[in-house]
Formats: C-alpha cells, sequence, structure tokens
C-alpha cells in the first residue's frame, strides 16, 4: 500500500515535471508557459507566506483598517468647511488609476530561450494585461467605494455608474499609456512620458470629481488623443524584454523586501537610484574610520528603493497633514493621530534598512570592531527617523500653528523626537543582535 | 593606528603571513586542507598555483579568517586573529576572485568607504584616489555604480581599494580574470611598487608565465597539500627537472601526482 502511494507520487511528480518542461520542448506553448511561471512564483512564496501571517501583521493590517475606517467615518459625518474634497479625492483614487503593473515573470536567460519566439508573444502577455490589468481595475473601484461618501460632500454632480464607468475608462487608458511607456527605448524619455501621464490622469480626475460629467469626459478624451500623439513619437522597442526583466525583478524584490521584515528571505541585488539632488549627503560624513558604516548606511537608504520610497511617504504625509491641519480637525488633534498612522509607517519601513549588508563580506574584512556596525545602523535610522517625521510634521503643524492650537501643532513631533532619541536605537540594535545570533 | 602597525613590521624582519600546520575545509571529518606550512615575507610576492579544486581559494579564506582552522595556526603581521581583529584585519587587503562590490556606491565612494575603514590618512587620501583613477583609465567611470562596469572594470576597482588600504600585506586571488591588457600592465607595475616599498603579496593565479616573471617564490597547491614550494629551482627538483619553466615543472607536478598529494604521502 505505501509502496503504491510512493509509486504514485513519484509518477505524479515525474508527470508534473514532463509538463513543466513541456512547453520548452515539444512545441511553444505561451499559455501553459505563463501558468507554470505564475504558479512556480506562488510556490516560491508559500512558506514565507506562513511566516508572515503568523506575525500577526494581518491582524495589525486589519486593526489599521478598522481605525482608518472610522476615522475615515467621523472625518466624513464633520467634514470641515474648507476641506479640499476634489484633491483628496484625486490622491485617493489616482494610485490604483495611473500604477499600471506588469507581471510577465520574465527572467534573464529568456533574452536566450525565449527571444526567438518574440512573434509568439502576445498571447503571453494577454495574460499578464489580464492578470495584473483586473487586479488594479478592483482596486480602483474599491478607491471610487471608498471615496464615493465624501464626494457626495462635494461639488461633483456625477453619478455613481458614470463614475464608475469614466474610472474604469481612465484605467484602461493608463494600462495602454504605461505599455507604450515600456516600450520606449530612451529612459529619460520612458520618465518624462510617465510624470506625463500622472499629471494629465490628476487632471482628468480633479474634472471628473469637480465639474458635470460630460465637460470631463470631454476633457478626457482631448487628454486621450494628445497621449495617443505623443506615444507616437519617441523610438520604441516591439517588445522590450530588458524594461520587463527588469521590472519583473523589480516586483520580485518588492514581495521578498516586505517578507523579509518577517523571516530570512534569499537575498536579492537592489535596485539603485542615483537621486543626484541628495549626493550632497554623503559628502557631510565626517572622512573618518569611525563613520565607515554611516557613511555605508546612508548611501544605502539614499540610493536603495528603502529611500525612494520614504520619500514619497513623506512627501504625501506633508500633503495629507496639511489638508488636517488646516482644517482644524477633531479640534487640531485629528492631524496627530493621522501623524502617529504615518509615523509607524516610516518607522516600519526605515526598519528594513537592517537587512542590508548583514552577509557582506567586506563586514569581515574591514579592520574595524563588530559592534561598530550595529552602533552605525543605529544612528544612521534614528536621524533619518526624526528627518522624516519631523519634515512630514511641519506643514501641518505650521497651519495649526496659524490657526492658534499651538499645543496641538508641538504634541505630535515632541512624542516622534522623543520615540526617535530614547526608545528607537535600543529597539533597532536589539532587532540587528538578535538577526546576528540567529544566523 | 593602521599606518604604525605597517611601519613596525616593515622595519622588523618577520614574515607578513605565516602559516603553520594548517590543517582546514569546511567540515572537519573532511579537511580540504593538510599540514600547509608557508610563509610571505616583507618585500616578496609569492605565487599560489594549482588546478581548479585544489585548495587554493579554502587557503586564502582561512588567511581571511572567514573559515576557523580545525588545527594549526594563521600569522599576520606576527598576530592571530583572535589576539588582535583589527591589527589583523588592517593588514590585510584583499582582492576577491570575482568582484564583490556595493550596487549602491560609485567607484569613488567605494574607494572613500575604504579609506575611511583602513583608517586612511584624510589629508592623503584624495591624492591617492585620483593617482589610482588614473593609472587603472577609471577617472571616466569613477561616478559609474557597479551596474554600469563591466566584468574588468569590477575588477580593477576591487584592486584599487586594495591599493588605496596600502597594507603590509595583499592577497590576489586570480587577479588577472577580464582585466584588459592597460589593467594588467597596472597592477603588476603596482605589485612590483609596493614589494619594492616593503609589502608582502600572497597572488594566486592560472596564468603561469606572468606567475614565473613576477614572483620570487612559488607554492604548488595540489590535492589540498603543498606539492613543492620555492624558488623556480626548488619547484623543478620537486618534478625531477634540472631545467625548464615553472610551466612544465607545473604540468608534471599535477599529473604524475595526480592521485596523491605530491611530496606528502599520498591521500
Amino acid at each position: 500500500m505505501a509502496d503504491r502511494t510512493e509509486r504514485t507520487t513519484t509518477g505524479s511528480s515525474h508527470r508534473d515535471r514532463e509538463r513543466e518542461m513541456q512547453p520548452y520542448v515539444n512545441r511553444f506553448e505561451p499559455d501553459r508557459l505563463w501558468s507554470t511561471r505564475a504558479a512556480a512564483f506562488r510556490g516560491e512564496l508559500k512558506p514565507y507566506v506562513g511566516y508572515m501571517a503568523q506575525s500577526g501583521f494581518p491582524g495589525v493590517m486589519l486593526l489599521m483598517l478598522i481605525v482608518a475606517t472610522i476615522g475615515y467615518a467621523a472625518l466624513v459625518r464633520n467634514l470641515p468647511p474648507h476641506f479640499p474634497v476634489t484633491a483628496f479625492g484625486v490622491v485617493l483614487v489616482i494610485g490604483f488609476t495611473c500604477w499600471s503593473p506588469l507581471r510577465t515573470w520574465l527572467k534573464p536567460a529568456d533574452t536566450v530561450f525565449l527571444l526567438p519566439r518574440e512573434m509568439e508573444m502576445h498571447q503571453y502577455l494577454r495574460r499578464s494585461f489580464r492578470y495584473t490589468g483586473i487586479a488594479t481595475l478592483i482596486g480602483v473601484w474599491f478607491t471610487l467605494l471608498a471615496y464615493w461618501p465624501m464626494y457626495k460632500l462635494g461639488e461633483g454632480t456625477a453619478n455613481a455608474f458614470v463614475l464608475l464607468l469614466a474610472l474604469t475608462a481612465l484605467k484602461a487608458g493608463n494600462i495602454a499609456g504605461a505599455w507604450q511607456e515600456r516600450r520606449t527605448a530612451e529612459a529619460g524619455m520612458r520618465r518624462s512620458l510617465r510624470f506625463i501621464r500622472w499629471a494629465l490622469t490628476a487632471v482628468t480626475l480633479a474634472a471628473l470629481f469637480r465639474f458635470a460629467p460630460w465637460k470631463a469626459v470631454l476633457f478626457g478624451l482631448l487628454v486621450a488623443a494628445l497621449m495617443a500623439a505623443v506615444y507616437r513619437l519617441p523610438r520604441k522597442h516591439a517588445l522590450p524584454w530588458d524594461t520587463l526583466i527588469r521590472e519583473e525583478g523589480r516586483t520580485r524584490r518588492r514581495y521578498y523586501r516586505f517578507l523579509a521584515l518577517f523571516i530570512d528571505v534569499p537575498t536579492q541585488a537592489p535596485r539603485i537610484a542615483r537621486r543626484g539632488y541628495a549626493g550632497w549627503i554623503g559628502k557631510t560624513i565626517r572622512f573618518a574610520q569611525s563613520e565607515t558604516y554611516v557613511y555605508l548606511y546612508t548611501m544605502t537608504l539614499l540610493r536603495t528603493e528603502l529611500g525612494g520610497m520614504l520619500i514619497r511617504l513623506t512627501l504625501l504625509g506633508m500633503l495629507v497633514l496639511y489638508w488636517f491641519g488646516d482644517a482644524v480637525w477633531l479640534d487640531g488633534w485629528g492631524a496627530s493621530i493621522v501623524f502617529v498612522l504615518l509615523a509607524g509607517i516610516i518607522g516600519l519601513q526605515l526598519g528594513s534598512l537592517r537587512q542590508s549588508h548583514k552577509y557582506a563580506v567586506w563586514g569581515h574584512l574591514y579592520p574595524l570592531p563588530a559592534q561598530r556596525r550595529i552602533d552605525s545602523l543605529a544612528s544612521v535610522d534614528r536621524i533619518a527617523y526624526i528627518i522624516c517625521t519631523i519634515l512630514m510634521w511641519l506643514p501641518g503643524g505650521i497651519a495649526l500653528a496659524v490657526h492658534g492650537s499651538v499645543l496641538q501643532a508641538l504634541a505630535a513631533p515632541a512624542a516622534a523626537l522623543l520615540y526617535g532619541v530614547l526608545r528607537r536605537p535600543s529597539a533597532v540594535r536589539r532587532k540587528a543582535l538578535k538577526d546576528d545570533e540567529e544566523d | 593606528m593602521n599606518q604604525d602597525s605597517k611601519h613596525m613590521n616593515r622595519t622588523g624582519q618577520g614574515p607578513a603571513l605565516e602559516v603553520t600546520e594548517l590543517v582546514g575545509g569546511y567540515s572537519p571529518r573532511r579537511p580540504v586542507l593538510h599540514n600547509l606550512t608557508f610563509d610571505v615575507r616583507p618585500g616578496e610576492i609569492v605565487g599560489l598555483i594549482g588546478l581548479n579544486g585544489a585548495g587554493k581559494s579554502t587557503a586564502i579564506k582561512h588567511i581571511l579568517g572567514l573559515m576557523q582552522p580545525h588545527s594549526g595556526e594563521v600569522k599576520v603581521n606576527g598576530t592571530k586573529l583572535d589576539a588582535d581583529p583589527e591589527r589583523y584585519r588592517g593588514s590585510i587587503a584583499y582582492v576577491p576572485e570575482s568582484p564583490v562590490l556595493f550596487d549602491e556606491l560609485t567607484v569613488d565612494e567605494h574607494l572613500r568607504l575604504t579609506g575611511m575603514a583602513y583608517g586612511v590618512e584624510a589629508n592623503a587620501f584624495n591624492g591617492r584616489m585620483e593617482q589610482l583613477l588614473d593609472e587603472f583609465h577609471m577617472r571616466a567611470k569613477r561616478s559609474a555604480f557597479a551596474e554600469h562596469l563591466s566584468k574588468g572594470m569590477k575588477q580593477k576597482v576591487m584592486i584599487m581599494n586594495a591599493l588605496l588600504a596600502d597594507p603590509p600585506l595583499f592577497i590576489i586571488d586570480e587577479p588577472f580574470l577580464g582585466l584588459d591588457p592597460l589593467g594588467i600592465r597596472s597592477l603588476l607595475d603596482r605589485l612590483v611598487e609596493v614589494k619594492n616599498a616593503g609589502a608582502a603579496v600572497l597572488m594566486s593565479s592560472h596564468i603561469l608565465s606572468t606567475v614565473e616573471t613576477y614572483c620570487d617564490r612559488y607554492i604548488v597547491l595540489h590535492h589540498g597539500r603543498i606539492a613543492a614550494q620555492g624558488k623556480l629551482d626548488d619547484v623543478l627538483r620537486a618534478a625531477d627537472m634540472t631545467s625548464g619553466s615553472l610551466d612544465e615543472a607545473f604540468f608534471r607536478l599535477v599529473s604524475e601526482t595526480a592521485g596523491g598529494g605530491g611530496m606528502s604521502n599520498g591521500r
């Protein structure tokens, strides 16, 4: 009996393997290859997801969602008189509307093995468009659902069905636009096009949320025609292999970086952005042996995706907190509540800095005391945390102070400062030491 | 501190690297290295040669302190790693077989980081960096990230970092892979220069003609044992030859003793 079971499992696993190989061996079957690869990725993540679930993270997220919902309901119920309803809607909805990722599961080796099949890749990519397109479209609908109660309080006059249709069309346009950007050969051009697409989508969304629907739709059609003309300009690839492979790698890294918060995952090379405007920060670090790791961690923070995320979070926080501060929501304490939430996210993201250089061979070879790395990590983390949170608070805090709510303006940054200076460094140090012991 | 220790060593007579009866490897039950004893003195370049899998990289890892010996000891600059880790580490610069760069740092910033880590004096740093950038023709690439460097350029960055640190002992593992002819020449010129200034160099390579020309002594490693070591005459003698090149002697040593360990007693 046992013997038979075993034979069946080996038989089936053999069959599985055969099936996995088939898309390559017999004839090219794009559909099957796509499914095999999607399943492989899910299988790859499965063990880690279990750890994530055990960590209590889903519970915390759920709790945060509930708190946010209650807060949002309270905001809608007592909407301050000058609250920027349209701008709030644009910020809420634009993310899912413009962001059009594409999971292609393509890898570097494909430029050798799949490249000859370029002509037959349409079917393969159609699966990718459907997969990510539907996911982000659902996101758009959800954000619309969230925005709807506030929209009704603003100046917009469209009914829900019209908005739903308009946003779906806008999403489709953005997916098409994002694809043309991927095909664009030059990186600078690609970035400019993406910026234009986001900016024009923002304006279209604002028109949609503010004016009569027919005006907004007319405007949207004009924008679409303009973009279609602009997208014809640059030199383009038929199929942008390198761009798609890079994007796929980036997405995988994101998954792994997220999972790294809970459990050790295979390390992947980070994606680097130069961020020339922040280059001066590295030069301010004193050229001294004791500052070696401060320099290294600072550069890591500035140049990796972590830095980009912190910059975006800080900017978004500045905007949102300004609105809440300026509206003196909940007697001015509303901004503090949102601040705690955002500062928490910043702190959590910043925590992933300790995953960098954990295994770097140079850490073992440099003539520096072993403890030095962790001390420097804690000090870079502390400074970054304080700079991000204080910057994020500034506009809202100033607005509160102008409205005469001085206590409300000072409480939040004081708390962030105390936590950042007194509490956070020792927590970072403890976690980093624990990581080292586990390895 | 680092600069002082180097100075002490270069005026003193002790070896920069002293390996005694080293037995090592990944698993204690299956040692890869068997009783290695050799030294590298200030002012000489020693070539470490052997087939793939002979144990060269494992030996280098033991010297760097990345692996623990099963028995025997390694001293750098007269110190064991446990006794004074900072002095030990500060005395070695390492050029790995495959370049290991930080993705987020430019060429310039790698040099700066190394300068900081090895305690190079701030005043001397800029001059040395500029000189290295010129010597290795990397000036145009000074602001490039690792991702945009070719294999050979990455190797140059590793070599420039080692030279910048300017320690008493250089450990260089297969440095010529991917280097262009100008890079090879700059490296060899600089190695002769640091040697004349009193540094010790242990270099592993498969390019035996270059090893023969530039090294003062050779260590032939085969199946984790030292099959021969010394000057060319010593290696020839171990291979039962009276004249010939290092290449011929090496070929005889590794083919005659393919099943065993040369001068030691086989497996």
